[in-house]
């Protein structure tokens, strides 16, 4: 249950940043006196960019900021919130902790597994949806709560999620 | 440094102040369990295994202690436990390490540790001396609370040497911390978090590294261990025994885990040697070649043309006979030992012996790999002369240290990780010189690399010198020294900036800053090995970095900075020892009349006063039929030796070859009388390191039937030949030096427990020379580079089943702009051809090779780079082309 995933090996084996996020990666650094600290920017800039994070991003954070591999790959593994495996167009996080808990944050992931007819950490043959159990979003207002790419969406049941699901193509 | 008083379970002793709890407990002899603090590395606090209690004095409104009714301070102890391993002690400082409160607290890590542990102690190789097996023993419970399923990870094979079963991991993070604060590898890492935390590599992909297996010494538990060693035996059934490593000349300690007659494994030690748990990849797997099956165990004399087993008693009879012979026909000039620089010093002094005082010959050469000759002192005097030398700890405190033309990832493994770990704890600073961009030179470290021109390494130090020079000479030169000084001052005036960089190849403001730099330190350390006495030459660079030495202020009259690392384990025995043509052992120079009489008068002869010949002199002697018998003690002789034809001819114009080896070497089947020896690991002596350290090495088990230790060998053949000897062991032979040997008096093998001990009595006088560098060789070719690197496969290293598999096949390295030049990829034959003959190796691209370059490590099993022909001048330069043969090797 618990390994860390294994990179897929079709991603390409060397990446560069495109022209279009360099400047981003220069300011990104330019935040800090060291360039290390800059890891978990770039880490995000890289996802932003290829949707997850294949080996080859990784090592193109470690080159970037002369680092090792291994300790890019540490800190990209220890956040729950970078993709090591490639997700779907629409990545669906759904909050199980306790405030959405108590709100049936439970019945509405069965109803996700059930109606996209894939699991935790899965995602639809059609590539169109990821669904993933995950820990508090920090809306505990609202819950139950979903997290869909960067959008919230809160105070959910069934009939929103339904709704939800039909604009996202 | 200021000490302060603490008090550790009711015992008062004084600390230097900063000392952490747990070493203050050791120090009043309190045992504190540990798991993740580990000496060489910062304290983290992870485990939280070594918690304590602790208390201060109690301190009152006017900033003083509190006194209690008996009159001693009151202790306000901590509400909570503290970690023993990350809290500095205080003046005046408590601590319980027993107490109700810390044993409850440990036994709450140690159920938390069990957690998720597998307990399979009965299937890990880490049973019986694992230090949480040992810990759960003492605070573990025989029950566990818990009731959901443990979390699993699949085992994993990092690569051909370390194992993982994450499992077993209490995510201490040694292994981790040791790669990359020691190792400078940084090749494992922590994935996940929190329970999930699983140690690996990258993308899980097979380890990348320096295979030194390291972070499997330092798993408490066996989370890491050994494949090699994967169930082969449990340390229990294991006979361990503390030696030395043989494979350089840093000399680790290792621990040899021996059961009957087979080495099953290597370990460092844990408080012993000038290592403690660090060995590097040879020396951890460096080690079944003892137990090779194809050992030679018999001695074998030539007879009709083939090597024929004999008894040892035949063997030595031939031998004595015909040495004698041919000393009768020719006087004991035809007669030249060559080799014996991984021998004991025990043996060194017997060979030399042997070949003075039995013989009559001074023809001794150990250094087989020189191309020029060199003074036998020139490498002492340029450590200097005799001083207290540098030592490891002086090297990982060093602020500045420059490392000369050798990649000490091949040649010192050891004090290349003291490099390593020195940037980490007091910011060490790096100047490497070496043409290649060795693993120190990356910009990884912090430091400077001098990617000086292959050639032009004399120029180098010449200009280094110059550039201290005119900083201002130290004051504390010795007389002989400055005297000097002048005429030094006038040959290097032609050393201007132009010339720095038109001769070195590099800027003459970054020679200049190096120079500063070493002048500037007040703590430093200058590193050279074989690149330099293997130089063609040699002695005009070791005369070169004796000025280098005292115009930096690293050698100076009280002390000496300056660090040699020889070819092989005991090669600075072997100078010390008198296997030079023109020193008597404790360097006694041969035409010292004086010395030689007193020499003379213990041996019982008369010595010739005349400076034998040198390794590459004897050769052509040998080959030009002037030298008849030449006696060679050293594996792969023929694969390493600087000139292959040149040693071919020599052994073919030889009437007498008689060769000490473990195997049926090339060297062997050109021989008429081949002795079998004994394995390091089957013998008792001593060997001296880089640091000048002579340590006593313990034989693990008894010499593999048949053969006999190379002391043994010389003593047979010298009582054939009539000499008294009647050494019954190498301590014999020991307390004879310590009598005789002035380097040696006043020493005994127990002065030499546990650590050893370095001399520092002789003296030998320092000079300042110079002489211009060699005109580089003209013409086209690119630059041979040759040395040794980390995997290199020698004659014992190819019996290494894990050495042998990480040498991977003999390859040329080139840089990739020299590649494509060539229009070869990686895996396409490339031919060399140089003075003395072609060989056709497959190429492996490497940015650390400069351009016009091409890079073929020594001694590989099938490169023989050495028939290229030995290096002239300022070196060798060598044709490449594409082979037209199609064929293209495999991995
Ligand atoms: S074998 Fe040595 S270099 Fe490789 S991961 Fe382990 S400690 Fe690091
Ligand atoms: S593998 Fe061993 S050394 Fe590394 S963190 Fe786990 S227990 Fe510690
Ligand atoms: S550094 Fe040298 S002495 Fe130490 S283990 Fe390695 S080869 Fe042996
Ligand atoms: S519990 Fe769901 S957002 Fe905090
Ligand atoms: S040994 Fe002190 S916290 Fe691990």
């Amino acid at each position: 249950m618990s390994h860390a995933p294994v990179m897929p090996v079709e991603a390409p084996a060397v990446l560069e940043w495109p022209e279009a996020v360099k400047a981003e990666v220069a300011e990104a650094i330019s935040h800090y006196p060291v360039k290390r600290s800059a890891v978990l920017p770039l880490l995000w800039i890289a996802q932003r960019t290829w949707g997850w994070l294949p080996p080859a991003a990784m090592q193109l954070v470690a080159r970037t900021l002369e680092l090792n591999e291994p300790e890019v790959f540490g800190v990209a593994t220890f956040y729950t919130m970078f993709n090591l495996q490639p997700v779907g167009r629409h990545h669906l996080q759904v909050c199980m902790t306790l405030s959405c808990s108590l709100m049936g944050a439970d019945r509405l992931f069965k109803h996700l597994e059930h109606k996209l007819g894939i699991g935790h950490g899965e995602t639809t043959a059609d590539g169109r949806f990821t669904l993933r159990r995950v820990e508090c979003l920090a809306a505990c207002g609202g819950g139950p709560c979903m997290q869909v790419g960067l959008d919230y969406y809160e105070d959910l049941d069934e009939t929103k999620v339904d709704a939800i699901l039909e604009k996202l193509k | 440094m200021s000490m302060v008083k603490v008090t550790i379970d009711g015992r008062t002793i004084e600390v230097p102040a900063g000392t952490l709890i747990t070493d203050a407990a050791k120090m009043a002899e309190v045992h504190v369990p540990i798991f993740c603090s580990h000496s060489k590395l910062p304290p983290l606090g992870a485990c939280r295994i070594c918690v304590v209690e602790v208390g201060t004095p109690k301190m009152g409104p006017d900033r003083k202690p509190v006194l209690g009714p008996d009159g001693s301070p009151e202790i306000a102890w901590m509400p909570k436990v503290q970690t023993g391993c990350t809290t500095p002690v205080t003046d005046g400082m408590h601590v319980k390490t027993a107490s109700a409160t810390a044993t409850q607290a440990r036994k709450g890590v140690m159920e938390f540790l069990l957690v998720n542990h597998p307990l399979d102690c009965p299937v890990c190789d880490e049973g019986g001396e694992c230090q949480l097996q040992d810990l759960a023993f003492a605070f573990g419970q025989d029950f566990s609370r818990m009731e959901q399923a443990k979390r699993t990870f699949d085992s994993e094979d990092l690569g051909p040497i370390v194992k993982k079963e994450a499992n077993r991991c209490i995510v201490c993070m040694r292994c981790v911390r040791y790669c990359d604060q020691v190792m400078g590898e940084d090749a494992l890492t922590a994935h996940q978090r929190g329970a999930h935390t699983e140690i690996s590599s990258f993308n899980r992909q097979p380890l990348d590294c320096e295979q030194c297996g390291n972070c499997i010494e330092v798993c408490p538990v066996g989370a890491l261990t050994a494949l090699p060693y994967r169930f082969k035996a449990r340390p229990w059934d294991l006979r361990q025994h503390i030696t030395l490593c043989p494979h350089c000349s840093n000399g680790c300690s290792v621990r040899l885990g021996v059961r009957g007659m087979e080495v099953l494994r290597a370990r460092g030690t844990e408080n012993r040697g000038v290592n403690q748990e660090f060995l590097c990849v040879r020396g951890r797997f460096g080690h079944d070649f003892v137990n090779s099956a194809d050992r030679l165990s018999a001695p074998l004399v030539k007879q009709g043309g083939s090597l024929q087993p004999v008894t040892w008693d035949e063997a030595s009879a031939q031998a004595a006979s015909r040495l004698r012979d041919i000393a009768a026909a020719h006087g004991p000039g035809a007669i030249a030992f060559l080799g014996g620089e991984q021998l004991f010093t025990e043996e060194q002094y017997l060979m030399q012996k042997l070949a003075r005082a039995v013989l009559g010959t001074n023809h001794v050469d150990g250094r087989t790999r020189t191309v020029a000759r060199v003074p036998g002192d020139a490498v002492l005097r340029a450590t200097g002369g005799g001083r207290p030398p540098l030592t490891f700890t002086d090297l990982v405190n060093a602020q500045e240290v420059l490392v000369l033309f050798d990649d000490l990832q091949g040649e010192s493994p050891y004090a290349q990780a003291l490099a390593i770990r020195g940037q980490h704890q007091t910011g060490l600073h790096l100047t490497v010189a070496h043409p290649r961009r060795v693993k120190l030179a990356r910009p990884k470290f912090k430091g400077d690399w001098l990617g000086v021109q292959p050639g032009a390494e004399l120029a180098l130090v010449h200009a280094l010198t110059k550039a201290a020079l005119d900083l201002g000479a130290p004051s504390d030169l010795p007389g002989e020294i400055s005297w000097g000084l002048e005429a030094l001052t006038k040959s290097l005036a032609s050393w201007t900036s132009e010339r720095m960089t038109r001769e070195t190849g590099l800027s003459a403001d970054a020679i200049v800053a190096a120079a500063k730099r070493l002048r500037g330190a007040e703590r430093k350390a200058v590193l050279f090995g074989r690149a330099v006495t293997e130089h063609p030459q040699a002695a005009a660079l070791l005369q070169a970095i004796e000025n280098l030495g005292w115009l930096t202020g690293a050698l100076t009259s009280s002390a000496s900075r300056v660090m040699y690392a020889g070819t092989h384990s005991n090669s600075q025995g072997a100078l010390d020892n008198g296997l030079t043509p023109d020193f008597l052992p404790g360097y006694v120079p041969v035409t010292d009349a004086a010395g030689r009489e007193a020499f003379g008068k213990s041996w019982g002869c008369t010595l010739d006063g005349e400076a034998g010949m040198s390794a590459p002199e004897i050769l052509e002697a040998t080959a030009a039929g002037r030298i008849k018998a030449l006696w060679i003690v050293g594996d792969q002789w023929l694969r390493t030796a600087p000139d292959a034809a040149l040693a071919a001819r020599a052994l073919a114009a030889a009437e007498l070859v008689i060769v000490n080896d473990l195997f049926m070497t090339e060297t062997a089947r050109a021989a008429h009388v081949v002795f079998p020896v004994a394995s390091f690991a089957e013998k008792d002596g001593t060997s001296v390191n880089c640091e000048r350290r002579a340590q006593k090495a313990t034989r693990a088990l008894s010499p593999k039937r048949g053969s006999r230790a190379d002391w043994e060998v010389f003593q047979f053949v010298a009582q054939v030949l009539g000499a008294d000897w009647r050494y019954r062991t190498t301590e014999d032979v020991f307390r004879e030096m310590a009598r005789l040997v002035p380097v040696w008096h006043g020493m005994s093998w127990a002065s030499l427990l546990p650590n050893g001990a370095t001399w520092s009595a002789t003296r030998v006088a320092g000079s300042l020379g110079y002489a211009e560098p060699d005109a580089k060789p003209a013409g086209e070719g690119m630059w041979l580079l040759s040395g040794g690197t980390l995997f290199a496969v020698d004659g014992v290293g190819e019996r290494c089943s894990s050495l042998a598999r990480l040498a991977k096949h003999a390859r040329v390295f080139v840089s990739p702009a020299e590649a494509s030049r060539l229009g070869a990829a990686a895996g396409d034959m490339l031919e060399l051809e140089g003075p003395a003959g072609v060989v056709v190796l497959p190429v492996e691209i490497d940015d650390s090779v400069p351009p016009s370059a091409v890079f073929v490590p020594y001694a590989y099993a099938g490169a023989g780079v050495n028939r290229l022909g030995a290096p002239k001048g300022a070196g060798l330069r060598v044709k490449a082309r594409k082979a037209a043969a199609a064929a293209k090797a495999g991995a």
